[in-house]
């Protein structure tokens, strides 16, 4: 880990006329980390990094960069350079050129050498596998090689931080998981800081350390991607990240971090996000948690609605008497197919009960 | 179906030769080796130009045009340039206000124009000279300018300008290494149109020349008199000049290195020229 690259947002706010991008957050940044900002689009996570670097103004609140406050500096005075997602490469400038460009700003005397400036464009272009389009112009480029070039350009002044902004949002799938092990690679290479900002859950679980997952303007949770995936802290969290089926329960009791529900007549032991005994909760399960077995009057049982291949398993949604369920099984089931489900003793998370809005499914929708 | 495209492509080339046959009359008149304004031509010749450029008043008239011209590009180019980034880099009510006005010299006849600037010139006892001819066609022209260089800096990506920034370029930095040189050739095809109209601009000129004659008053002033084949010559002249300067812009921006970004003012240019 390095010891530059820390970033402390201090409440942190930010309107746009009446309406509100950024509800008062804060949020540490660890040095060397690469930290993703996630959720749906319209949830303040690209506000939040513009006001990192400098391109939006917070209304109230800091941003401290290694303990020195640098609210109130142009973005071309803090030590941190960004990643675009539409890559804003200057079009009438050689890929070379664009790389260099941040070494030919400023005093003439404080800029480094021809030579200097040629070397480490050299070091870019390897960095990011790029040594033969030197040459080219930005129009010549896929979109891959687009982007590649948007992060050696960014990098070349050494930031103790780099912002990416959803840099990988206008690639082709194959392209995006390639440089998505890239921005890995050169992460590790360099233990810059990567402030990374996506709506894409398995973008942000596959390759961050930390996930700030955003709503509506506030963080509704902080941890690393284990975390966010088993533990959720929110219903928000819940229905965003993965896809889990939700159940309307009654709390009997709860106690040592869990909670002892009913959902339909089946009673298990779910951990518990803050309900309250004889209260109604939302209890999620896991599609991995649940098993499809033989049709059995002690179980719930539905009705196989869609069955979808994804590779690996498949996926069926179930009609169940209370509510829709998701599983994943190894065989296909035809749909209109009567099933049991199961789950173990000790499965799913229950969280204070709430009228249930689809979010979940929209967040793949952008 | 086939009927149909039939008779689209008889009217598509009924149209073609209804534009094009008026200048092929008179460029192929202005090399004809006789007299006479009429067919068949009587073998091909230069005598028509060596005629009018032994003319010492032709001559006159055509630094007077070119002279008009360039200045009138240059003053508009600027004039316009500037209005532009205003209007565009700037909204509010006030400028979008200020940008349907600089409009207007388009939709107002240009007789009345020469009329206003003849009124106003009298009120202020203005001498009319090459100034007043040079004001008249900035008057004209510069909402050409505002158009095409305020189009381009609408549908050019901002976002550019912000990774320069993000570099660690002042805005002062962004402006000449970025915005300039990505709407220069919008600017220059703008000044190119600009120097088209003012070259053959006749009725506002006519208004506020005085005693300088354009080439455009000069031809007038021939056709007074005769019709003689050196007036071919001279329509020769009149079209190719600002086609040659339009050609020259599209050259220069299709050698170009970033085609994408270039390729959409020389469009334009060629649509407004």
């Amino acid at each position: 880990m390095s010891t530059t690259g820390a970033v402390s947002i201090r409440g942190v706010s930010k309107r746009f006329g009446p309406t509100v991008a950024l509800q008062t957050l804060d949020l540490e940044i660890p040095p060397g980390s690469f930290f993703s900002l996630l959720g749906p689009s319209g949830c303040g996570k690209t506000t939040l990094l513009k006001i990192v670097a400098g391109l939006e103004r917070p209304d109230t609140g800091t941003v401290s960069a290694d303990g020195e406050n640098i609210t109130g500096r142009p973005p071309e005075r803090r030590p941190f350079n960004m990643v675009f997602q539409s890559y804003a490469l200057f079009p009438h400038m050689t890929v070379a050129d664009n790389i260099g460009f941040g070494l030919t700003i400023g005093a003439k005397r404080e800029r480094p050498s021809v030579r200097e400036r040629r070397e480490r464009v050299v070091e870019m272009l390897r960095l990011v596998g790029l040594e033969s389009l030197s040459g080219r112009y930005p129009s010549e480029l896929s979109g891959g090689q687009a982007q590649r070039v948007a992060v050696a350009r960014a990098l070349i002044n050494r930031p103790s931080v780099l912002l990416l902004d959803e840099p990988l949002s206008a690639l082709d799938r194959n392209v995006r998981f390639a440089l998505r092990e890239e921005l890995l690679r050169i992460h590790q290479e360099l233990a810059t800081t990567f402030l990374f900002v996506t709506h894409d859950q398995d973008e942000a679980l596959s390759i961050s350390q930390l996930v700030g997952v955003m709503n509506d303007g506030r963080l509704e949770q902080v941890a690393d991607p284990q975390t966010i995936y088993r533990a959720p802290a929110t219903m928000f969290t819940a229905r965003f990240i993965g896809a889990g089926s939700f159940f309307t329960a009654d709390v009997r009791a709860c106690g040592d971090g869990r909670a002892e529900v009913d959902v339909g007549g089946r009673r298990f032991s779910a951990s518990d996000a803050g309900v309250a005994a004889g209260g109604k909760a939302q209890v999620m399960l896991r599609p991995e948690e649940l098993e499809a077995v033989p049709p059995d009057p002690a179980r719930l049982a539905g009705v196989v609605d869609t069955c979808s291949f994804f590779g690996a398993h498949f996926e069926i949604m179930v009609q169940t008497p209370l509510g829709p369920c998701r599983l994943h099984v190894r065989e296909p089931r035809a749909p209109g197919d009567t099933m049991g489900i199961r789950w173990p003793d000790r499965a799913g998370i229950a969280y204070p009960w709430e009228e249930v809005s689809p979010v979940g499914d929209e967040s793949e929708a952008e | 179906m086939i009927g149909r495209s039939r008779l689209l492509g008889a009217a598509v080339i009924a149209l073609v030769v209804f534009i094009w046959l008026p200048l092929v009359v008179v460029l192929a008149f202005a090399f004809n080796g006789g007299s006479n304004l009429s067919w068949p031509l009587h073998g091909l010749s230069l005598r028509w130009f060596r005629l009018i450029f032994g003319d010492e008043a032709f001559r006159s008239g055509l630094k007077a045009s070119a002279i008009a011209a360039f200045a009138t590009a240059l003053v508009a180019g600027t004039v316009g340039t500037t209005g532009a980034f205003a209007f565009a880099r700037r909204p509010s009510r006030l400028s979008s206000a200020l940008e349907s006005g600089s409009r207007i010299p388009v939709m107002l006849p240009p007789l009345f124009i020469g009329i206003a600037l003849v009124a106003a010139m009298k009120t202020f006892a203005i001498d009319p000279s090459m100034w007043t001819i040079v004001t008249g066609h900035v008057i004209v022209t510069t909402p050409f300018v505002i158009l095409i260089v305020g189009a381009r800096l609408r549908n050019y990506d901002v976002t550019v300008e912000q990774a320069a920034r993000d570099l660690g370029a002042t805005p002062q930095t962004v402006l000449r290494r970025i915005t300039f040189p990505l709407v220069a050739p919008s600017i220059l095809g703008a000044m190119v149109v600009a120097f088209a109209i003012s070259f053959d601009e006749v009725l506002i000129t006519n208004f506020t020349s005085g005693t300088t004659q354009t080439l455009p008053l000069f031809v007038l002033s021939r056709l007074h008199r005769t019709i003689d084949p050196s007036v071919n010559a001279i329509a020769a002249i009149l079209l190719l000049v600002p086609w040659l300067a339009v050609g020259i812009t599209l050259l220069w921006q299709r050698t170009r290195p970033s085609r994408s970004s270039a390729a959409a003012p020389a469009e334009e240019l060629a649509r407004a020229a």
